[in-house]
């Protein structure tokens, strides 16, 4: 991952299918926005999406630690 | 503890904040000895797993449920959420977690993987490894005793998937009848929603710049199926409606949620 070549290639693939201001527009008024992270700003997604109010990014990493829990509590008692 | 075959299912069912939460972890009889996709994991379980990790982040739990207890953390890539998670929860719950790197471990070059399996599972109680191929976790697996958790594979990323639910249960108070919309590269992340969400009842549509996703499975999924036109999102307008540039139509009423992400870690 990282190779200029690369990034040029993902860059055209990706193109219309960013999630960006303007795809969150589009969303439900409930509607929020997730992503895995890490995040390749201009790529897949943008700043905007991901730090603004429709997004719960930062609550879906946390639950990470939470789910992770849960698994271990769950396969190792 | 309960003599087998008695299980405190009746208890499980009253269950409420205040049940303690080392009973809520389940029947030890019953559940799958490993998390490397979702097969083996029914809605039971799922329900299950989600009410846990959520009463743990209610709690902000720590506990000495694991006291004693290691579990080797096999990385063959890098990762930040995921194995600091691994090893916070360990801590948590009064275990310790082992990093083993790959560059020093070797799997399946240094030495073959069922060696390695059937070493670790004579020095700790569980194994989470995060690997290119999914065979090699599916053979640590089979080959060795202890549980083994996929902390991502080219195939599937359940541990991701199971912390998506949960933040859709909370925003939304629920599951059932939610829609979501990934937008982006199919990939491992997109496999393992796709795979679990018949079984809490969400509804996964996609879009996809082309078929960069080993495998998509489940049918709860609508895809473009051309492989090498680009792939417009199910709602995006018909050819006769004027757009400038990709003009996305109103989603249909009812609770959604768009996820994306990019190309495999």
């Amino acid at each position: 991952m990282g190779q200029e070549a690369e990034r040029e290639k993902r860059l055209r693939d990706f193109q219309g299918f960013q999630v960006n201001g303007e795809l969150l527009s589009l969303l439900h008024p409930e509607g929020v926005f997730l992503h895995c992270l890490p995040a390749h700003y201009g790529e897949e997604t943008t700043e905007e999406a991901v730090h603004g109010e429709r997004s719960r990014v930062f609550d879906q990493a946390e639950n990470r630690l939470h789910t992770a829990k849960a698994v271990l509590l769950t396969l190792l008692k | 503890m309960y003599p087998i075959p008695f299980r405190p299912r009746l208890l499980h069912k009253f269950a409420t904040l205040r049940y303690p939460i080392s009973l809520m972890a389940g029947d030890a009889l019953t559940r799958p000895k490993d998390l490397l996709d979702f097969s083996g994991y029914g809605p039971k379980e799922l329900r299950a797993l989600l009410d846990l990790a959520e009463a743990l982040k209610r709690e902000r739990y720590r506990g000495e449920d694991l006291k004693g207890r290691v579990l080797a953390l096999l990385f063959e890539k890098p990762s930040l959420r995921t194995r600091t998670t691994l090893e916070v929860a360990m801590l948590h719950l009064g275990g310790h977690a082992v990093y083993l790197d790959q560059k020093q471990v070797g799997i399946g070059e240094r030495e073959p993987v069922r060696d390695v399996a059937k070493n670790l599972e004579r020095f700790v109680e569980g194994i989470a490894a995060r690997v290119f191929r999914h065979e090699t976790v599916e053979a640590l697996a089979r080959h060795a005793r202890v549980p083994v958790v996929n902390a991502l594979s080219d195939r599937a990323h359940p541990l991701q998937a199971l912390a998506d639910l949960l933040t859709l249960k909370e925003a939304f108070g629920g599951l059932e009848g939610l829609e979501v919309a990934w937008v982006g590269d199919g990939n491992n992340v997109l496999n393992s929603l796709l795979e679990v969400a018949p079984l809490v009842g969400l509804r996964v549509r996609v879009a996809t710049p082309q078929a960069t996703s080993p495998t998509l499975a489940s049918s709860s999924a609508q895809t473009p199926t051309s492989p090498t036109t680009p792939r417009r999102p199910p709602w995006a307008p018909t050819p006769s409606t004027p757009t400038s540039g990709p003009a996305w139509a109103r989603r249909r009423k009812g609770r959604s949620a768009s996820g994306t992400s990019r190309a495999s870690r």
